[in-house]
């Protein structure tokens, strides 16, 4: 006989974690669509506009620049979270020295993004490395490589690169350590050499790994901001701008809340899209 | 049971942990007695809050002095981030929690608190600051319908800055006219070292364009802030053809960030001239230990030969507000009548470089000409600085425009077409 009972105090212990994510999360959700929806500045009254927000959106070459660049984060995402984390895990888990060289990779993860980004605007500087191209005679290229429109954009894809393989590394080396020994002994003993030992075999079996490798890296570029915010701000003349920081910038800078609301909607709704549609292919795909 | 007590005492913690834990109150106890001693007094807080930060020593220096003048206890509450700031100030702004004072902007951004009656109207009490110094042509950048809503928190000029040791150097003197100008720019430039120097804050974009309208004819420059001229105005494309033209014959620099690598260079004359405001001599003092007077010096960017008006001086002044909605409101207005007293304008003067009051010693030969250039109103006339004189909402998209003419992205004529329209979006809403 099954037992009905309703347990009342188990529902206690989830309580604070409910009420947290009610405030925090949905509460926030439902009040951002709801003010893009409005023409608000913060305070005072607010106008409403319907679907004017939305409209105003792909009539500003602002936020289509920063569509464009967002987009780029996420496709050098697929590169800099998947390949190259993955050449460097094969390595690693190959090489006598596992432990040193996953700690000495996993170490730029370590550090704290804002102090990333202002070391780089340190280093990149005119009067920082860049000045090494001027002992090679190249003096066209001593700039503030931070400061030269859409090359700044692959400069911070390439230094959050550097500090993100860490965390993929790590997901990946543990894949390749959790696959099943006799798997890869009885393809070796069949005669598959190393390319196809890994394409058939190993990568096959890490594709659970994989999955969430990729989900995470093309979460995490289409909220990218610290590294942009501390590095160029979004420049020049807003050049640099993703989602995130033209979301942050309307609506703290410009004190068009409504405005920022409507591209935080949008932005969560196409990282929804992208998320729903990949996770899908991938289910379908395990035969679930 | 067990199972119930240790639930039922997360969920208090819980509680307990969200809970507000009370406002700084250092209100002490009133005693049964009708009247109050001196020692029982109630020390009133009062915020301050900014987006200009200060070093620790030099809050508690301020909090210091000012502790001592008035009966209150002083917090000096800093956000580094202009945005965040503005948003936190929005956010708390209609409260009673709001702080009792905080630096603002002037222009559109201070206009939209005064027509939501969120400011104090501070008309009254422009008599003490005046008695203090406060110059009151600073109050026209805060007056609305007639009533004055902020008070000075600093004062700031723009003027040209140039190493001196170079123009020495290169026996080139300091120029009367903009064509003058030019010709120091081309006598640099054939040395070899780097006219004018751009700092790569693409808020500044308007640095040059305001002080170029201006030497041409600052009607001009008047007419575009009101949207009464038109960007396509043949007199204005002919102004952004000029500085496109200095642009191209290499006198601006590539952006740089101001003090890693712009002070650095300018100290070092690989740079010799940069546009700045008055703060540039409190900051490259510190930072570089230039000798100001000796080794720097200041000048007001002189006008075409045609035009024989003043020369036109930009300035800024940043409001110091009284949120009028703050249980803090009337310990403010109180402050406010000590805060230009010498003693807090000096202290502010030597430690952060803000002029507020023409009753103070300026150490620094540079800032002390800077004062001057708003002093001096025979020579000069001075003008609100663009980023306050035109509407916000057009102005962020003009500086974006601006910003990218500045790195070469775009040519003049096009670039006018560009702004036209941006103004065009706006003003015919």
């Amino acid at each position: 006989m099954k037992n009905t009972k309703v347990h009342y105090k188990d529902y206690l212990y989830i309580a604070p974690a409910v009420v947290l994510v009610a405030i925090f999360f949905i509460y926030s959700i439902i009040f951002t669509t709801y003010v893009s929806f409005f023409d608000w500045g913060g305070f005072g009254e607010m106008e409403y506009v319907g679907l004017g927000n939305y409209i105003q959106l792909f009539d500003n070459s602002n936020f289509l620049v920063a569509l464009g660049n967002t987009f780029v984060w996420v496709f050098s995402s697929l590169i800099t979270a998947f390949f190259i984390p993955l050449i460097l895990a094969i390595m690693i888990v190959n090489s006598s020295n596992t432990t040193l060289f996953k700690n000495l990779l996993f170490f730029p993860n370590a550090i704290s993004v804002t102090i990333v980004g202002l070391l780089m605007s340190i280093l990149l500087s005119i009067s920082g490395m860049p000045q090494a191209f001027g002992f090679l005679g190249l003096d066209h290229l001593v700039k503030n490589w931070l400061a030269i429109p859409y090359v700044n954009t692959m400069v911070m894809i390439v230094v959050g690169m550097w500090q993100g393989v860490g965390l993929y590394l790590l997901l990946f080396i543990v894949g390749l350590l959790s696959i099943d020994k006799s798997v890869i002994e009885a393809a070796k003993i069949d005669g598959a050499k190393k390319i196809k030992l890994y394409t058939k075999i190993v990568i096959p079996e890490l594709k659970n790994t994989i999955q969430i490798v990729i989900l995470m890296a093309i979460i995490n570029s289409f909220k990218v901001f610290d590294n942009i915010w501390i590095m160029t701000k979004g420049g020049p003349f807003r050049s640099s701008e993703t989602l995130a920081l033209t979301m942050y910038f309307e609506s703290f800078n410009n004190g068009k809340i409504g405005y920022g609301a409507a591209i935080a909607v949008l932005l969560s709704l196409v990282m929804l899209f992208v998320s729903y549609f990949y996770l899908r292919k991938s289910f379908s795909e395990d035969g679930a | 049971m067990k199972k119930l007590l240790v639930a039922l005492m997360v969920v208090v913690l819980f509680m307990v942990g969200c809970s507000d834990s009370g406002k700084k109150e250092i209100t002490k106890e009133k005693t049964e007695s009708d009247q109050v001693t001196k020692s029982e007094e109630k020390v009133q807080p009062i915020e301050y809050w900014s987006d200009k930060p200060l070093t620790a020593d030099v809050v508690d220096g301020l909090k210091s002095i000012i502790e001592s003048k008035n009966d209150v206890e002083f917090d000096y509450v800093v956000y580094t981030d202009p945005a965040a700031y503005s948003s936190a100030i929005k956010q708390s702004i209609s409260q009673a929690e709001a702080p009792g004072m905080f630096t603002w902007w002037t222009g559109s951004s201070l206009e939209e608190l005064v027509k939501e009656g969120l400011v104090v109207d501070l008309t009254d009490e422009w008599d003490y600051y005046e008695k203090n110094g406060v110059n009151r042509d600073l109050a026209k950048a805060m007056t609305y319908d007639g009533k004055i809503y902020g008070a000075p928190q600093n004062s700031l000029n723009f003027a040209v800055a140039y190493n001196k040791e170079l123009f020495e150097e290169y026996n080139v003197h300091v120029p009367t006219t903009f064509e003058e100008f030019l010709e120091v720019c081309e006598t640099f430039k054939q040395a070899g070292i780097t006219p004018i120097g751009q700092k790569d804050d693409a808020w500044a974009g308007f640095y040059w364009f305001q002080q170029l309208l201006a030497a041409h004819d600052v009607s001009l420059y008047n007419g575009i802030c009101d949207g009464s001229t038109s960007f396509e105005d043949p007199r204005v494309v002919e102004v952004f053809k000029k500085w496109e033209d200095m642009l191209k014959k290499g006198y601006f620099s590539e952006p740089m960030h101001l003090s890693n690598d712009l002070y650095p260079a300018f100290v070092k004359k690989e740079v010799a001239m940069m546009m700045e405001e008055s703060y540039l001599a409190t900051d490259i003092e510190r930072s570089t230990k230039i000798e100001p007077g000796k080794q720097y010096d200041i000048f007001a960017l002189p006008n075409i030969s045609e035009n024989t008006d003043r020369v036109t001086v930009f300035y800024e002044v940043a409001p110091l507000l009284v949120a009028a909605n703050s249980d803090q409101k009337d310990t403010a207005i109180e402050l406010l009548r000590t805060y230009y007293e010498t003693d807090v304008a000096q202290f502010l003067v030597d430690n952060k470089g803000l002029v507020t009051s023409a009753n103070v010693k300026l150490d620094s030969a540079v800032l002390a000409n800077y004062s001057k250039l708003s002093a001096d109103a025979e020579k000069y006339q001075l003008a609100l600085r663009y980023y306050e004189n035109t509407p916000s909402e057009l102005r962020d998209l003009v500086l974006a425009e601006l910003s990218k003419f500045t790195y070469q992205a775009s040519d003049a004529q096009k670039t006018c077409e560009e702004l036209q329209k941006i103004a065009d979006t706006y003003w015919n809403k």
